[in-house]
């Protein structure tokens, strides 16, 4: 009777420290609750008005790697692990690898699909708001994004779908859309935000004498298959570097899923900043497009599908190590020893071989 | 498509497939019945059938798991299952909707897609124990906050459209449905050892029992083994 109140004791509190306390922990706002991470020493590494928690990692522009290791209020401290090499030798001398599928290029047809899930996301300067319900500033920004890949002849499917309240089920009623876009099976989906980081400066940068918003790519660390994308947004980050140096400001990886796991080349894009002007978002938008470009359709493609193969294989890995382990933990919760697991096993593979 | 992608999704596909497999067929299906409604739910998913310009249902993702929960409804055996069922569904809803509600506006910490499961899962063993129950609560309740949704877009004045259930196979209402009957029966298998001790789980394992039957003792008259999977 102990361990049934102990159990229940349990539920109750993890019960109640869904409902209570996670407002407290995920509040914030566009102008006064984002992070900001700082390292050891103090320095800035990166700020974001997404969440920020325990094991989150970024990937900044210079390719140092940091992890978070402390989480405080809106403030987070990162290690430095590394300096990553995005487009490892390995994966461009295996390219050849029946194994990897790059020996038998795909023909593409050239589609690209995108989506806003945070469909109210607009510019201050240009809109007087931050959030327009229903017509955000960033379809706007989406359709540049669209235009400027149909000029590469690249076909886009461009959602207009929206998603409003900008609340927790946005990325439930956004997964209805990216599942429609799937079905016309693009090579990417790319689902379309801007940040609430209210510095400019953070997110803007020089490029031919002009001023452009930087952006940011997000990968979520709770895709089952996140390897595959994190694949993917390295080899973006590689191309839109070698065309247009600062452009990206990072490839954060935070918690969550954003609907990563309906397809292997599904990224969170963040155009600039709500105080940028939407024109120099925008104008980032444009000069994206020609990484995305070189990635899926040029000289790089092969690389990018032994990358993107090799991330996906060891998502596979992943995932059947997961399940394997979850099962035979519950099977021995359920019997009580190994032998017992054993047992059973044998009995449901000969019972379902039998059947 | 490189291999390596094919392979990551069709093993994604296949374990979804057969965890869906194995916790439908606890549902008053059979195996065989149970593999004919994830095929129908898979086709189901690329139809979806218009409701007003706003608003639509798709099949495999809203209509055939919302009939699958009333029928298991439906065949509920005394008054006393049916009202906890429905007190579990409603309160499911309410506190999806107030979770949501709570994060409006702002990121969020954790992807609210198994938590929505969570909540049914931890609801429904509280009301009764009953895996068929938090099937019916994960899958009603998310439709609740659907449904408030809808309103909000046909009589609120809020933007947007509702494609209720369009995730098809993979949408919300299915998956919330799915992890709420896992995590009732871990939690039952888990109090189930706390209790029982090796003798006992050894001992059900043989009727494939998955709730203890300290619980069913407990509560006299409530059909507790009849929650459980169909003799096949």
């Amino acid at each position: 009777m102990k361990s049934k109140q102990c159990l229940k004791i349990f539920i109750f509190s993890l019960t109640l420290l869904i409902l209570l306390c996670s407002p407290a922990e995920a509040e914030h706002g566009v102008d006064d609750g984002y992070f900001t991470v700082v390292d050891r020493d103090g320095y800035l590494v990166y700020q974001t008005a997404m969440q920020v928690s325990e094991g989150d990692w970024y990937i900044n522009q210079d390719n140092e790697k940091y992890v978070v290791v402390e989480v405080d209020g809106k403030e987070a401290v990162a290690e430095y692990e590394k300096t990553i090499d995005l487009l490892p030798e390995e994966i461009e001398d295996e390219v050849a690898s029946p194994f990897l599928g790059a020996q038998e290029i795909d023909e593409p047809e050239e589609r690209i699909a995108t989506y806003c899930t945070h469909s109210a996301e607009s510019y201050v300067p240009d809109s007087g708001t931050h959030s327009k319900p229903g017509e955000g500033d960033i379809y706007e920004v989406q359709d540049v994004f669209a235009d400027s890949l149909e000029n590469k002849g690249i076909e886009v499917k461009a959602s207009a779908a929206r998603h409003d309240p900008h609340d927790g089920g946005a990325y439930d009623r956004s997964r209805r859309t990216a599942m429609e876009l799937i079905e016309t099976q693009p090579d990417a989906l790319f689902d379309l935000h801007r940040d609430g980081v209210p510095d400019e400066e953070v997110y803007t940068t020089q490029i031919d004498g002009e001023t452009v918003a930087k952006v940011r790519l997000v990968v979520g660390r709770e895709n089952p298959g996140m390897e595959a994308n994190d694949a993917f947004a390295r080899q973006l980050k590689a191309a839109v570097d070698e065309q247009h140096p600062d452009l990206i400001k990072g490839i954060m990886f935070a918690k969550g899923k954003y609907n990563q796991d309906l397809h292997p080349r599904a990224l969170l894009l963040e155009f600039g900043t709500h105080v940028v002007p939407q024109a120099q978002a925008e104008t980032g938008a444009v000069l994206f497009a020609d990484g995305v470009e070189e990635v899926l359709y040029g000289e790089a493609q092969a690389a990018t599908q032994a990358e993107q193969s090799s991330g996906a294989l060891r998502s596979t890995l992943i995932i059947l190590a997961v399940v394997g382990g979850g099962l035979l933990a519950y099977l021995f919760i359920n019997e009580g020893s190994w032998e017992g697991v054993v047992a059973r096993i044998k009995r449901f593979f000969g019972e379902e071989f039998l059947n | 498509m490189p291999l390596g992608v094919i392979l990551l999704i069709v093993a994604s596909i296949l374990i979804y497939l057969g965890f869906a497999q194995r916790i439908l067929d606890r549902m008053y299906l059979t195996d065989k019945q149970a593999i004919l409604f994830l095929l129908l739910m898979i086709v189901g998913s690329f139809i979806d059938i218009p409701i007003t310009t706003a608003v639509s249902l798709n099949i495999g993702g809203a209509v055939l798991p919302v009939i699958l929960a009333f029928y298991v409804l439906f065949r509920a055996d005394s008054t006393q299952e049916w009202v906890r069922t429905v007190f579990s569904v409603l309160v499911t809803g309410g506190v999806i909707y107030a979770l949501n509600q709570s994060f409006q506006g702002v990121e969020i910490f954790f992807d609210p897609f198994y938590i929505y499961g969570i909540i049914a899962g931890i609801t429904a063993y509280l009301t009764s124990r009953s895996r068929r129950n938090a099937f019916i609560s994960g899958t009603l309740g998310f439709l609740i906050y659907d449904l408030i949704n809808v309103g909000r877009i046909t009589f609120g004045g809020q933007p947007g459209e509702a494609f209720i259930g369009g995730a098809g196979a993979l949408d919300t209402i299915v998956v919330s449905g799915l992890v709420a009957v896992l995590l009732a029966e871990l939690i039952g298998e888990t109090n189930e050892r706390l209790q029982s001790g090796t003798d006992t789980a050894q001992a059900n394992r043989d009727d494939d029992m998955e709730y203890a039957d300290l619980e069913a003792v407990e509560l006299e008259g409530e059909d507790i083994e009849g929650d459980d999977k169909d003799e096949e």
